[in-house]
């Protein structure tokens, strides 16, 4: 059985240091995130502590921490009982405001040039009309990267989602290779983390701490849905694109509406992305018809860095 | 003629290739142990930095290592499936080939694997393969394969140099240390050539040699099949199998000659590595690589022709010459038409040209290695859409290129210090004729 | 007369509470603090104001907000909710893990109901039975939820006055169709009386929120009909975790009735052996029997020939 302490080799004092550091993230965590707020880096903000104390912290440790640590990757390998998860993205909303990928990115505590998801600037043919693609993983029914990995360190559960179990991958890239949709990156260096969150003991089920050397893709947060929540991009979304939820309770969720997941898709069309790989997604997208934004508003405000991406397309 | 030669007047002959070191030998030794060093820093930094240090990045997975990996199995492949098929069907005038098929055998098996060990991020867990093996992932079947290849081919090569260790440790005249006679003495397994001997090691051999050519189709196949098995466009093709094969017995034929060539001049082996060998193994070249030219026909022509969106973005980039279509081009003449021509000409079918031009096709080869690994990799289902161009264009670092030379090296240098342990044209294989 | 007057009083104690506490936040108050040299107030002020605070250690306390709300279930059974919030970098963020304390408000006392620690959304659930407490003067059930501040936030409190009602639910399945029945009343002096006119909506428990199933709205003898799809999924049981809710009508709060009906599809919750495929642990059987031949093949031909080898040795 593995420890589940979940700091280890830390010096006492340290520990208590990081500890309520660690704590005031957490408590803080999901107050500063459920408003939307993103702190910059560098910056001292006041935060208050779980008991009620009010602490200065550097923002770049405000990173909020998952707020379980997570159940145990024999148990993580299992799956949550009687669930079916589902996603489907509405591509009639999305601006490309990326809030998404920095809720993302803030929620596994990734360097800001990795994407678990990205949202592409897609154009089918040069006659079609481009829109904003917001990509998760797919957590396939028939993943090809499950198929190839020899370890078992990527696996598939009853409850339909993808894992990867870092602790046990070998790092061959294969999964990559097999992968169709670009899903999944590697650490192709010592990932550069807080000492409190490297301390953490891995977990499929939160998919932190990263690894050197291991493959690593978006994980449909499954310690938030545990806990009765929605994944990070579903209610950090500004537009509602996002919908999650369970397909044997016939039901997905935005954070604002919850609706039938087999009427969403009928009403509105919804497809599954490249159907004829036969991957067999469980990610489903609705057509991008009548939509809430023209496409040009998606580069408003980029970064430079980002917005070069799409020179190729617009 | 030769085979009135005793087989110790024949072992006279030999003699000095193990008995003494020349200095150009060991000038070469020291080259080539810096070149592994140089690979060694490497080695180093990119266990010390991470895999960060090559050129691979999320596109571009696997580069150079995974090209060097396929170059480098497929060329032991080759000596192995040589050596067997030489050997079940008794071909005459197999016997100063067999010897150096069977060195390229092991040393191109040992250094392969290490090529994908390169490329595994957490190679200290290479044990989870084998106590979290999954049989479904063609990496489980590559990792038995090999394994099992490697314990066959190693076996097989002793078998057949059990007689030569009898012969040399009883070889008075032999002006060798201690050690190694009583190496070869114990290598020997006290074989005399008894009537009984003979026949084990006779079906011995035998039998390991025939398992041995199936065993390389199938082996040779999975390792087609870590790519063919992928959703990518320039992999995923049921032809990967069979053309993995016989690219792998090409590119081996041509380092087999290359050897024959080297070692003919460097030891004087003129007369038993005849130019009749050269032009044997040279219409062995001609047939393999009109065969493996007709299987990338087949495979370009059906991707072109049928023109599905994904199989089109990578020929388009294999086909422009500004991104891979001059090295394309030079891949398939040298490898196909050059080997060919020079074989089917009369002129030319002499061991010089033979020999360069199996040099200019295993360099082919190995660019098709490439050819294979990168522009798949390089043109994923979705767009790239990233700004960082070591994302986008793989380029191979210092570290890769230091690696890829330390490989070869290595190769090198197992083959020099094999050809100071056992003589290159297997002395004992003669004997059979003297008493016939 | 007296309990109003005391009322009266403390809540204009209050008001002057939070005035004076306004007036001591306020930048205004800060300017007394520093020297009154300065002709122009503007940019400098503020620049001392800044110093002044950066100078004095003394923690600031920030205003914190109590909102309470009230939901009446079936048999005089209420739940109270408080939400508390403080107001940081100019937005209102919920405060987790601080104490509420619940009283009921009578016209002369109160009497405190219970106290409950806020969660992560910084909510404070407290479920009591209201059916022996008084109605005020007004003939209100008061409630008021308080939060005592501690070193960093100001106290706060928030009330709640609400009119008795309530609402029945009838569930009724008929062959293929289900209803659900809902009467909603409010106690009066003849009985009950009937509340019309108010929108019910019928809500199933799911993984994520509630899903809206139905709405009506009650007629004149506070009665609606509303269908029940019978195509959903329960739990394991097939169980549905029913609610009808009015939301914040006039002056009741939230009513709410609740029950749990078997009429879902049950939903396995067994953790199942993964088939037998590519993707699961599992190899398929072909994949294993030929695996097996194929090395047992190869590897005793190893061992025929090692055999042989040792024979070899014994020969000599």
């Amino acid at each position: 059985m593995q420890n589940s302490d979940n700091t280890h080799g830390n010096e006492r004092r340290d520990f208590i240091k990081l500890t309520v550091l660690g704590a005031a993230a957490a408590a803080c965590g999901s107050a500063i995130c459920s408003c939307g707020n993103k702190e910059e880096a560098g910056k001292k903000v006041k935060l208050l502590s779980p008991d009620g104390k009010l602490v200065e912290v550097d923002s770049k440790h405000l990173r909020p921490v998952h707020k379980t640590v997570g159940v145990s990757t024999e148990e993580a390998r299992l799956g949550i009982p009687g669930r079916k998860f589902v996603m489907v993205i509405d591509l009639a909303k999305c601006s490309n405001a990326r809030k998404c990928v920095s809720a993302c990115q803030k929620m596994h505590h990734l360097p800001e040039e990795k994407e678990w998801l990205q949202v592409k600037l897609m154009m089918d043919n040069p006659e079609s009309a481009p829109y904003w693609f917001p990509k998760t993983c797919f957590h396939c029914d028939n993943p090809p990267c499950v198929k190839v990995c020899p370890v078992d360190a990527t696996f598939k559960r009853q409850d339909g989602l993808v894992l990867i179990d870092s602790d046990r991958c070998i790092g061959c890239k294969f999964c990559m290779a097999a992968c169709p949709y670009s899903t999944r990156v590697f650490n192709w260096s010592e990932p550069d983390l807080p000492e409190d969150i490297a301390g953490l003991c891995y977990s499929p089920e939160t998919s932190v701490p990263s690894q050197v050397g291991t493959v690593e893709k978006c994980d449909f947060c499954p310690d938030m849905v545990r806990a009765g929540e929605l994944p990070d991009c579903v209610t950090a979304c500004p537009n509602g694109v996002f919908y999650f939820g369970d397909e044997n309770e016939d039901v997905v969720s935005n954070g604002e509406e919850t609706v039938r997941f087999s009427q969403l898709i009928k009403d509105k069309a919804g497809y599954r992305f490249m159907e004829d790989l036969g991957t067999q997604p469980r990610v489903w997208y609705l057509p991008p018809n009548d939509r809430l934004f023209p496409v040009e508003r998606g580069l408003d405000d980029l970064p430079d860095n980002i917005k070069d991406r799409f020179n190729d397309v617009m | 003629m030769k085979a009135s030669i005793s087989a110790s007047e024949r072992l006279k002959y030999f003699a000095p290739q193990i008995e003494k070191t020349s200095l150009s030998t060991k000038v070469w030794i020291v080259i080539l142990l810096m070149f592994i060093a140089a690979g060694g820093v490497a080695l180093y930094q990119q266990i010390a930095i991470g895999h960060v240090v090559t050129g691979m990045r999320d596109n571009v997975i696997w580069g150079l290592y995974i090209a060097n990996f396929i170059f480098f199995i497929g060329i032991s492949y080759a000596g192995a499936i040589l050596s067997g098929v030489l050997y079940v069907f008794k071909v005459p005038w197999r016997r100063p080939i067999v010897r150096i098929a069977g060195l390229v055998t092991i040393a191109a098996g040992l250094i392969g694997p290490v090529f994908i060990l390169l490329c595994i991020g957490r190679f200290d867990r290479m044990h989870h393969l084998f106590l979290y093996p999954r049989l479904q992932s063609p990496i489980t079947w590559d990792v038995m394969a090999i394994c099992t290849y490697l314990v066959g081919a190693v076996l097989y090569l002793y078998l057949t140099l059990i007689r030569d260790f009898s012969l040399y440790s009883d070889a008075d005249f032999l002006n060798i240390p201690n050690w190694k006679r009583k190496l070869y003495k114990t290598l020997s397994l006290g074989y005399k050539g008894t009537g009984v001997q003979k026949k084990q090691l006779k079906s011995a051999t035998r039998l390991l040699a025939i398992v041995m050519i199936p065993l390389v189709v199938i082996i040779s196949s999975v390792l087609s099949w870590i790519f063919g098995m992928t959703l990518r466009p320039g992999w995923h093709s049921s032809i990967f199998g069979p053309y993995f094969v016989i690219a792998s017995i090409l590119t081996g034929v041509g380092v087999i000659i290359i050897i024959m060539w080297t070692f003919r001049r460097l030891y004087n082996l003129k007369e038993y590595l005849t130019d009749k060998h050269f032009t044997y193994m040279g219409f062995i070249m001609l047939v393999l690589a009109a065969g493996y030219g007709y299987f990338s026909f087949s495979e370009y022509l059906t991707g072109w022709y049928g023109s599905e969106k994904w199989d089109s973005e990578v020929l388009s980039k294999l086909f422009n010459t500004n991104e891979y279509g001059w090295w394309f081009l030079f891949s398939n003449i040298f490898a196909i038409v050059l080997p060919i021509l020079v074989v089917a000409l009369p002129k030319l079918r002499k061991p010089g040209p033979i020999a360069f031009s199996a040099l200019l096709m295993v360099f082919a080869m190995w660019v098709k290695r490439y050819l294979i690994v990168v522009p798949t990799l390089e043109t994923p289902l979705l767009p790239v859409q990233d700004t960082r161009m070591e994302y986008v264009h793989y380029a191979a670092t210092w570290q890769e290129w230091a690696l890829t030379f330390a490989g070869i090296a290595t190769f090198l240098l197992i083959f020099i210090i094999s050809s100071k342990l056992v003589t290159i044209v297997p002395t004992s294989d003669y004997i059979d004729d003297e008493k016939a | 007369m007296v309990s109003n007057i005391n009322q009266l009083l403390t809540s204009f104690g209050k008001m002057a509470f939070a005035l004076l506490l306004i007036l001591w936040l306020t930048p205004s108050n800060l300017f007394a603090q520093t020297p009154p040299a300065t002709e122009e107030p503007t940019e400098e002020a503020a620049e001392a104001d800044d110093a002044a605070e950066a100078e004095t250690e003394e923690p600031e306390k920030f205003s914190s907000k109590m909102s309470l709300s009230t939901t009446q279930y079936l048999g005089d059974t209420v739940e109270l909710q408080g939400l508390l919030r403080a107001k940081m970098d100019k937005s209102w963020s919920a405060v987790p893990n601080e104490k509420v304390s619940f009283f009921a408000v009578g016209d002369e006392d109160e009497k405190a109901l219970g106290e409950m620690v806020t969660n992560a959304k910084g909510i404070a659930k407290l479920r009591i039975s209201a059916k022996a407490m008084a109605l005020n003067a007004d003939g209100y059930l008061a409630f008021a939820a308080r939060f005592a501040g501690n070193d960093e936030l100001e106290e706060s409190d928030g009330d709640a006055n609400i009119v008795r009602a309530s609402m029945k639910l009838t569930p009724v399945k008929e062959d293929s169709t289900i209803t659900i029945s809902l009467n909603v009343t409010a106690p009066s002096a003849d009985g009950e009386t009937p509340i019309a006119e108010a929108d019910v909506v019928i809500y199933v428990k799911r993984m994520v929120g509630r899903l809206k199933v139905g709405e009506g709205t009650t007629d004149e003898e506070g009665n609606v009909d509303i269908d029940f799809p019978t195509d959903l999924a329960g739990d394991d049981l097939g169980n549905l975790f029913i609610t009808a809710l009015i939301e914040d009508y006039e002056e009741y709060g939230n009513i709410a009735a609740a029950t749990v009906q078997p009429w879902g599809r049950p939903i396995s919750y067994k953790i199942s052996e993964l088939p037998k495929s590519l993707w699961s642990p599992n190899p398929p059987n072909w994949m294993v029997i030929t695996f097996f031949v194929m090395m047992a093949a190869v590897w005793g031909h190893y061992a025929v020939v090692l055999y042989k080898l040792s024979q070899l040795k014994k020969a000599s």
